[in-house]
């Protein structure tokens, strides 16, 4: 704790994302005051623009404080007759855990579960990189030493708009040294690629491809080239360059949205990981300790009617899902949340930077301390349970293997890819986030756009199978023909993702998408 | 010895860290923008303090003065009418003209932080650098921009 004047600042750690960095949250007599960028801590105080708007989320005027039932506020007693009707009949009720949730409170769920003999849990966090788990090695996790170390490194998508702050490390390490050979491979040209020896543009959507050829798996039949975009050749000069190095490092970030079938980008970077013994450094906002089964056997249940409740831990779901309104609609819902949103029955959920417990970062685990008094009327999962008379310990932890078939999901790359028309792609920019910094923007090819008649900045409608909204355009080069590409940062634009649910994790995809102006 | 904010334009990766910082702390008021000259460079843009400031001659109710010992260009916001005159004498751009609580904003460097800069403490990439006018004329910054090779501010 730094006491300044009359304002103190309490050290905590950004829960904002997986990253880890330190800083400081100031208070003074009339409430959280501001951000303080403190400089003995491993980020050396710097912080990327979520870090800084830290505090806006805090005191959001959405912020829930007060239990509230179909649009009334009530008293938190009031909820146990609810909790009572709903375990009567465990068979009929789901629980989804979101993110913002430490590791003993995901324990306490699953306890709680067991308890009552609710079969039905399934994650929420339907962000790809919530699949990166597996290459959080806890006994040597990778981190921003092993940049300095490296002689080649690959990157996979944009890692300075995911994670500005391993930036200054990359920057660095690429131009120490002539010899170091910085590969980044992404459908857009981002910042990264403007440091890069090598950049793989690969077309939209087809990062799988490249990540498994890179790994060694065969793909025979498969007109490589014309899919990716990049030649097969130089695809396997670097697999064996690096393979070759003595030191490397996979730096991989997967944003919402941005490929089709990002469980087999990982795959193959699991493969080249384990066949040329170099580490992953996975970039992610949140991760699940546990393997919760997926979202898409729920769905099924709630199509089938055999779901009556749900009960969701966590920050976001069904707020920032729009597309499940109609499935949901009807459902009871239960929902353990930090913003207010529409009218379910909804619990006032404190953030993981009001508790104590461990969350996992990209380096390893680390510890939250709750020195961060919570909004008033905020509560974690222990505290929920405790009011509804349930005790957990919160010592349970199941892992499920993950089963992946590469050949399915390299059918459906080719099925998808053969539609010819617009198609909609999410991209990660950190300054967009939660739309508190800035709303987002749809980015257009300049060939694109002028067939559509628009310029930079016109606001245009935009229409998928699963909503519509409308966005400003920014027409930018670095954006490649026959695809847009925006920030999946509110549930308007969030809405807007197709998601299909043939493989074992739930998949939002590039869809495709009608853009027009209004005359 | 008066010290400036400097950006090393070969740094910065364009994460508007900076921006978000100054936004934050002075409540919805960026005082330092962007510029992104498109697959050139990112430039943050902040105040330079100019040695013969053309915002502090164009005020017409003198709500910029230069703070003497420091040398800093400051706006009193009691005493600015919010005219904009300043927003359009600036050379650099760097003051805001749409106007938040009908005066204009500009950067102050930080004066009620004993650290500095809250965008430079920000800066994810160390682009953003607080350094005394000695320092900065030792260094070459953003010489990649000018000469094209990666290693020339790395020799």
């Amino acid at each position: 704790m730094v006491k300044k004047g009359v304002s103190v600042a309490i050290k905590t750690l950004c829960p904002f994302c997986g990253f880890g960095c330190e800083l400081g949250i100031v208070f003074d007599d009339f409430g959280i005051k501001g951000v303080e960028y403190l400089k003995d801590t491993p980020n050396q105080g710097r912080l990327c623009p979520r870090g800084s708007a830290s505090v806006l989320y805090l005191n959001h005027p959405k912020r829930l404080c007060v239990p509230v039932v179909d649009g009334k506020y009530q008293d938190w007693k009031f909820i146990r007759k609810e909790f009572k009707n709903i375990l009567q009949g465990p068979d009929t009720v789901a629980v989804t855990v979101d993110r913002n949730v430490t590791i003993e409170e995901e324990s306490a769920i699953l306890d709680f579960c067991e308890k009552f003999k609710i079969k039905n849990i399934a994650s929420t966090y339907f962000e790809p990189e919530a699949l990166l788990n597996r290459f959080i090695d806890e006994k040597a996790p990778a981190g921003l030493e092993d940049i300095e170390k490296s002689e080649i490194i690959i990157v996979f998508g944009d890692v300075f708009n995911y994670a500005p702050m391993i930036s200054k490390n990359l920057i660095n390490w690429k131009f120490t040294d002539r010899k170091h050979r910085l590969v980044v491979i992404d459908s857009l040209t981002n910042h990264t690629s403007y440091f890069a020896t090598d950049f793989l543009m690969v077309k939209p959507g087809t990062e799988a491809l490249i990540s498994l050829k890179l790994g060694g798996e065969n793909l025979p039949n498969i007109k490589f080239s014309d899919i990716t975009g990049v030649p097969e050749e130089v695809v396997e000069n670097i697999g064996k360059a690096f393979s070759s190095s003595q030191d490397g490092l996979i730096i991989v970030s997967m944003p919402f949205a941005h490929s089709y079938e990002p469980q087999l980008v990982f795959e193959g970077i699991r493969m080249l990981s384990g066949k040329s013994k170099k580490k992953v450094l996975p970039i992610f906002e949140f991760v699940h300790n546990n393997n919760f089964q997926s979202f898409s056997k729920i769905l099924t249940l709630i199509r089938e009617n055999k779901i009556k409740y749900l009960i969701n831990f966590g920050e976001q779901f069904p707020f920032y899902y729009p597309q499940f309104s109609k499935e949901l609609s009807g459902l009871k819902i239960l929902a353990a949340s930090t913003l207010r949103f529409r009218d379910y029955v909804q619990l006032p959920f404190a953030l993981n930077i009001e508790k104590s417990g461990t969350i996992l970062t990209s380096t390893g685990k680390k510890s939250l301390n709750a020195e961060i008094p919570p909004a008033s009327g905020a509560k974690n999962v222990f505290e929920i349970l405790d009011i509804q008379g349930i005790k957990t310990d919160g010592t349970k932890s199941v892992i499920r293997e993950l089963k992946i078939d590469i050949k399915e999901g390299i059918k459906r790359i080719e099925k998808y890819i053969q539609d010819k028309g617009l198609k909609l792609f999410g991209e990660k920019i950190s300054f967009y986030y939660l739309g508190l910094l800035e709303k987002p923007v749809l980015k257009m090819n300049p060939i694109d756009a002028g067939e559509i008649g628009i310029k930079s900045g016109d606001v245009v409608n935009i229409e998928t199978k699963m909503g519509k909204t409308k966005l400003p355009v920014k027409i930018t080069n670095e954006v490649p023909q026959g695809a847009v590409f925006t920030q999946p940062e509110t549930p308007e634009v969030r809405g807007l993702f197709e998601y299909q649910t043939s493989s074992e994790f739930l998949n939002f995809i590039p869809t495709e998408v009608k853009i027009w102006q209004e005359e | 010895m008066a010290r400036r904010i400097v950006l090393d334009l070969d740094l910065c990766c364009g994460c508007r860290s900076c921006e978000a910082a100054c936004k934050v702390a002075f409540k919805g008021e960026s005082r330092i923008r962007h510029g992104d000259i498109e697959s050139v460079a990112y430039l943050p843009l902040a105040c330079k303090h100019c040695k013969e400031a053309l915002c502090l001659s164009s005020c017409p109710v003198e709500a910029i003065t230069r703070d003497e010992k420091t040398g800093l260009v400051i706006r009193s916001s009691f005493k600015c009418i919010g005219c904009k005159s300043c927003a359009l004498a600036c050379p650099f751009g760097v003051i805001d003209a749409p106007l938040v609580r009908h005066i204009s904003q500009k950067c102050n460097l930080c004066r009620d932080r004993e650290q500095g800069p809250r965008c430079v403490a920000a800066c994810s990439s160390g682009a953003l650098q607080f350094l005394e006018e000695e320092e900065i004329k030792k260094l070459e910054i953003g010489a990649r921009m000018v000469s094209k090779d990666a290693f020339v501010r790395r020799r």
